[in-house]
């Protein structure tokens, strides 16, 4: 009886796995190596150590405790940044301020531009990785920085310090998290005739997951030009109030962000405390959320904390994130699940991702007979990386830095290839690639031919112990043991999966016929280790 | 390796064809559905159509250009002409009988971002394939590159794989011939052809072997589009030339697309017109600028349209009879001037079709008195101003409707039985 | 017993739903504000002195300032002249050492007839739009201007109207009073010389912001004070102090925080503005 408590109480501890009333049996969970490398991707952004895979392999459950340890990976922040960009889009290639405008070279543009971008994008993966409670996002008195935005905009930031640090901005704006970053309204701009329209639009987006700009807008008999009510018709006209209702209130609080010149850095940089009450005045309307008042910006941002739909949008977000599609009506369960312990421990997103990433939805890696259509179509089985993890698992694997004047090329549009490689921009593309094409094939072809040759000068150089291709050195070649034990290695950590012999003698043959083509054995190991990293079992998870 | 600029290529073009591709000058032929060929070309940022599309003097509500614009009619079109738009007034009257104009298309919306979506894809749907994809999707067989995306929007979910886009800089010929690897920190590995063959062999093996085990759904629709992609890559590869447009000249990249177009790799190509210095059309402030971004539009319309009508086709008798040109903007402008003497959003827009398979010389819809859409019977074109005759009011889901039956694919399978494609916009 | 707790614990049917957002009371849930009134009336006062201290935003200022700047220019920087101002986007320097980056637009219409004695009649109107520029002295001293302003004078035989609106951020740390500290706000001034004067618009200066509705003004009859419009002042907290003043003649007026607590009595010195009035009265 004892044991069976104590082997009960285990089962509990390791967590029961939540529900899927999707028909879960249907959904045949991937094996534990390949499972523990989709994990590792999504929440470290790097492929899971040799090691790693090893104890996955030998004792399946071990998964919990190596999720435990890279929810709390510094890479784990850096992860949620990405996760973040693919749903806010705040990381484009241009804003209306430029290097130009503070005198800096054109070197910098990138770094300037990604600086800017990330801003508020830092702010919720800090919130994220440190288990803040999630409202810190609209209520922090704090924002992240790093030094490009110290030296340009009025922040505090630590003296001495390097890289992302929580910062604060000195110009008097309101504490409300994200909603005082210069990154999210530089994106989210508005020009001083759409007073802040197009902000509160982005509010309702991002932070409540409602798209008011994807309602109709039918100017229908009801509205007439001739007549002056045109002007008040966002007031009056029951077509423009189902949207304007609620934008009008909500953009009568940002107008401490309104610049007189939408390109001038200096207005935009700097938080204006003298406009705050413009928005009242302007658009004939008291700040409100939803119907209820608010004094101004800092108590917008507690009145969003305190809606529902705030938690429900952090639940979807960080679950489409995971699952890499959009959730629909078959997922109400498991969102219901991932609310609980959200809801229930002070708002900490990373019980949403412990539980999504337990659930079937995120574990499938095949159908098992009886699934439906609809389900087939559905679930993801299988993900296809896309630029931006390409990007932190090849530099984890080999240093790649493929940049172009300054411009980190799996990561900006305007001379890289983050789109071509299946990216978000921000601004037309809203969401990931789903499926290989052509531009994204070749962008992991060479980012994946040059990596090889990074892996392969270290790994093999005289003196070197090879990290990935254990065992071998620059004179081993496919007669030698030592040969089939990199390969298996090699293969091992970048699929995880086992080779067969068959896949061992086809990495052989490749290698000697790279020879027979004139080849160096330093290209034929190059073209093993380039056909790994462009197999379709590493390019999807 | 050294830049051909579009406009040497398309002089050079016609000979190089017939060398090329072998043919002789064909006999008229009647261009199927599955010959049909489409260039976008989108105005982006809202077009002001008062300046060109939308002749509305008689409406004291509405600002019309100030300079010496007046109404004009020839050849069933009727547009607005001026002195200082004098390619407007060219292409009008010299390509009437190609061209047809649709008034009165309503996005219904007017923030930019979502009516690029509308315009493109006739919904909201994040997960919605635009209609240029469908177009490349849908032809006879697998091309290439289906759908080029030279500049502009693009927007695709299950059909990414059918989408090429060349990227803001035209990066994507540097990522094919490898010019990509140079001038950073790193100078990327780029191996020869000879050394790359047994690479690319072993990994076709190993993709055609992932796609034949994979199992339905994700798994098996991403190894699919993976295998497809590398058996296209060679053919791509040979295409670098095509593919590498320096510049974001919009003449230039139409250009390329009609040569794209017209060598069978491509169905579809989306080139975007940002106006003068590429400021775009989104005239908040001092709207008359629109003149000089319809005036250097409709320029490079006229050479384009010349080099499709001197160009021998691949079926019909010239590149004109196979390619039909889409021109469009994501919305309107409001009829009256704002105190900048710009205009702001407005959700009603003009668009133009020219060329293949387009019934020309008409104009199609029109603007009520309240610069709304009036209804269009689907079936003829006429408009039917008191939606008393089964007309409707026309929205970028009914253009799509409309192209997609042009080419030979069902609408009804794409948006439903309740959109009608305008058949009065298509030739018989 | 436990076991089958244990069992109920990791049982897959879940609780039936129940949707917290069903309850539309939400006096519970919004989270009240903590603010309070930090100032009494002399505070306030001083938050405002402290905005107003050193002068009041006018546009001849700012052009003055940008006149003299611009007397540094050389043939090649900036080169490429803009609507009576320039555009040096990516920035130029000349050879002793000033710098010229971004675009300026400049109207300047000078219609005045200057009689013998110097006085004038006719109008003169200044304007820059857009207005979006740095100018960095060879000491690193620089004017940043991002907004508009602009400047309008009419004077004929029944008297001299004259306005003016200065709009967007503007610094210049070379320059005393106003412009020092760095301006950011919106305000018009209207006014008749020998009559009265209108003030409306925002103000931050100092890290103060005031905010002046419809404030008017007659020096002559009215020296020290204000004649009606209100005068709001801004707490750290984004919470304001609106201050009515009396239509009558008067630096004083009650004073409403938050729309909800009578702080009484703030009396406010004009004295800035009223020394201010020569610069928005004359070119």
């Amino acid at each position: 009886m004892r044991g069976v408590v104590v082997g009960m109480v285990a089962l509990l501890a390791s967590g029961c796995a939540p529900a899927d009333t999707a028909t879960p049996s249907t959904l045949t969970p991937l094996s534990g190596p390949r499972l523990a490398r989709r994990l590792s991707i999504d929440l470290r952004g790097v492929l899971p150590t040799t090691s790693e895979l090893d104890e996955v392999e030998a004792h399946p459950e071990d998964i919990n405790a190596l999720r435990e340890q890279w929810l709390a990976d510094p890479r784990f922040e850096e992860r949620i940044t990405q996760m973040y960009q693919e749903r806010w889009r705040t990381a484009i290639d241009s804003f209306h301020a430029t290097v130009q405008d503070y005198g800096l070279s054109h070197d910098e543009d990138y770094s300037f531009n990604r600086s800017v971008g990330e801003e508020p994008l830092r702010l919720v993966a800090h919130v994220v990785a440190t288990d803040r409670s999630y409202a810190d996002i609209v209520t922090a008195d704090w924002t992240m920085a790093n030094p490009m935005l110290a030296s340009l905009w009025p922040l505090d930031y630590p003296a001495g310090a390097t890289g992302w640090q929580v910062s604060r901005y000195t110009d008097q704006r309101p504490a409300v998290g994200v909603l005082a970053t210069n990154g999210l309204w530089w994106r989210y701009n508005s020009p001083l005739f759409n007073e802040n329209r197009q902000r509160a639009a982005a509010i309702f987006d991002l932070l409540v997951c409602r798209d008011v700009l994807s309602r109709p807008v039918i100017l229908s008999t009801g509205l007439s030009i001739s007549d002056s009510s045109t002007t008040d018709a966002i007031q009056n006209e029951p077509t423009c109030l189902a949207c304007h209702s609620s934008i009008e209130p909500v953009a009568a609080t940002l107008f401490g962000f309104t610049p007189f010149d939408d390109q001038s850095n200096f207005e935009l940089q700097t938080y204006h405390p003298e406009r705050e009450n413009m928005g009242s005045t302007i658009l004939n309307v008291t700040p409100a959320w939803m119907g209820h008042p608010v004094s101004g910006l800092e108590e917008l941002g507690a009145a969003i904390a305190d809606d529902p739909r705030f938690v429900d949008c952090a639940v979807q977000t960080a679950t489409e994130g995971l699952l890499r599609r959009q959730t629909d009506d078959s997922d109400v369960e498991l969102l219901r699940q991932a609310r609980e312990p959200f809801v229930n421990n002070g708002l900490h997103l990373k019980d949403v991702i412990r539980l999504v990433t337990q659930a079937p939805a995120y574990t499938v890696g095949s159908f098992a007979t009886g699934a439906s259509q609809a389900t087939i179509d559905r679930e993801t089985t299988s993900r296809m990386l896309v630029a931006s993890q390409l990007r932190s698992i090849d530099t984890d694997l080999a240093g790649l830095d493929w940049n172009y004047q300054g411009w980190d090329q799996l990561d900006n549009d305007t001379h890289g290839f983050r789109v071509l490689g299946g990216s978000v921009d921000g601004v037309t593309l809203t969401a990931p690639q789903r499926t290989p094409g052509l531009t994204w094939t070749m962008t992991f072809q060479r980012a994946g031919e040059e990596s090889a040759g990074l892996i392969v000068d270290r790994d093999l150089a005289d003196g070197a112990t090879a990290d990935l291709l254990v065992g071998a050195t620059s004179a081993t070649t496919p007669a030698d043991a030592a040969f089939t034990t990199a390969v298996s290695a090699a293969w091992w950590r970048l699929l995880a999966e086992r080779p067969s012999t068959s896949d061992v003698s086809g990495l052989a043959s490749l290698w000697q016929s790279v020879v027979d083509a004139g080849g160096t054995p330093r290209d034929a190991w190059t073209a093993v280790v380039a056909v790994l990293l462009r197999d379709p079992d590493f390019v999807s998870y | 390796m050294p830049v051909i600029t579009r406009r040497d290529l398309m002089r050079l073009l016609p000979a190089s064809m017939l060398a090329g591709l072998g043919l002789s000058r064909l006999a008229r032929a009647d261009v199927g559905a599955n010959d049909r060929k489409f260039l976008f070309v989108f105005a982006q940022g809202g077009w002001d159509p008062t300046w060109v599309y939308a002749p509305e003097f008689d409406n004291q509500y509405v600002d019309m250009p100030t300079d010496d614009s007046q109404k004009v009619s020839q050849n069933g079109l009727t547009w607005v002409s001026s002195t200082t738009r004098p390619s407007v007034d060219a292409f009008m009257s010299t390509y009437a009988s190609r061209t047809a104009i649709v008034n009165g298309l309503e996005v219904r919306s007017i923030a930019h971002e979502r009516c690029r979506r509308l315009l493109f894809t006739g919904g909201t749907d994040a997960e919605a394939n635009d209609f240029p994809t469908r177009l490349a999707m849908g032809a006879p067989s697998h091309l290439p590159l289906g759908n080029v995306v030279l500049s502009g929007p693009s927007y695709s979910d299950s059909t990414a794989s059918g989408v090429v886009r060349v990227g803001e800089s035209g990066q994507l010929g540097t990522l094919i011939d490898g010019s990509c690897a140079t001038g950073g920190t790193q100078t990327l590995r780029v191996p020869s052809s000879t050394l790359g063959a047994p690479e690319d062999a072993y990994l076709l093996a190993r993709a055609q072997k992932a796609a034949g085990a994979a199992s339905a759904g994700a798994q098996s629709r991403i190894s699919q589009a993976y295998l497809t992609a590398l058996q296209d890559e060679p053919a791509v590869t040979s295409m670098a030339s095509l593919l590498t447009v320096n510049g974001q000249d919009p003449l230039d990249q139409m250009l390329a697309a009609v040569t794209l177009l017209s060598n069978g790799a491509s169905r579809c190509a989306t080139v975007a017109d940002l106006g003068l210095n590429r400021v775009t059309w989104d005239s908040h402030s001092q709207v008359s600028i629109q003149s000089t971004h319809f005036e250097l539009l409709f320029a490079n319309l006229v050479t384009l349209m010349q080099t499709l009508e001197s160009t021998p086709g691949t079926v019909g008798a010239t590149l004109a009879d196979e390619i039909t040109v889409v021109v469009w903007s994501e919305m309107g402008r409001y009829p009256q001037l704002n105190a900048s003497l710009g205009k702001d959003h407005w959700t009603t827009t003009s668009m133009m079709l020219v060329g293949g398979g387009i019934r020309g010389g008409q104009v199609i819809g029109g603007y009520d008195s309240n610069m709304g859409g009036v209804p269009v019977i689907p079936e003829t074109g006429a408009s039917d101003p008191d939606g008393t005759s089964g007309g409707v009011v026309l929205q970028p889901v009914h253009l799509g409707a409309t192209l997609l039956t042009l080419a030979g694919l069902d609408p009804v399978e794409a948006f439903g039985t309740d959109v009608a494609p305008i058949l009065g916009l298509l030739a018989q | 017993m436990v076991l089958g707790l244990l069992y109920i614990a990791c049982a897959p049917a879940p609780a039936p739903w129940v949707d917290p957002a069903a309850n539309d009371d939400w006096s519970g849930d919004v989270a009240t504000s903590d603010h309070v009134a930090q100032w009494d009336a002399a505070g306030v006062a001083a938050q405002f002195a402290t905005a107003t201290a050193s002068g009041f935003p006018a546009p001849s200022v700012v052009f003055r300032d940008y006149a003299e700047l611009m007397t540094h220019t050389e043939a090649s920087c900036p080169a490429d002249p803009m609507g009576g101002g320039f555009m040096e986007l990516g920035g130029c320097n000349t050879t002793t050492g000033y710098t010229y980056r971004g675009a300026v637009g400049e109207t300047l219409q000078d219609q005045r007839v200057t009689a013998s004695d110097g006085s004038w009649t006719g109008s003169y109107y200044l304007m820059f739009s857009p207005a979006d520029f740095v100018i960095i002295r060879p000491d690193g001293m620089e004017l940043d201007v991002g907004g508009n302003a602009n400047q309008q004078i009419n004077a004929d035989n029944h008297g001299t109207n004259w306005g003016g609106c200065i709009s967007g951020t503007f610094r210049d740390e070379a320059e005393g009073g106003w412009l020092a500290g760095g301006f950011s706000g919106d305000v018009c001034v209207t006014g008749t010389t020998g009559g009265s004067a209108t003030v409306d618009g925002s103000v931050s200066i100092a890290e103060a912001a005031v905010v002046y509705s419809s404030v008017t003004f007659d020096p002559s009859s009215c020296p020290d004070g204000a004649t009606g419009g209100t005068i709001s002042v801004r707490q750290p907290d984004s919470t304001w102090y609106v201050i009515t003043l009396l239509s009558t003649c008067g630096a004083c007026g009650d004073a409403i925080w938050d729309g909800k607590d009578d702080i009484g009595q703030v009396c406010l010195d004009f004295t800035t503005f009223f020394d201010t009035i020569p610069d928005l009265s004359a070119p």
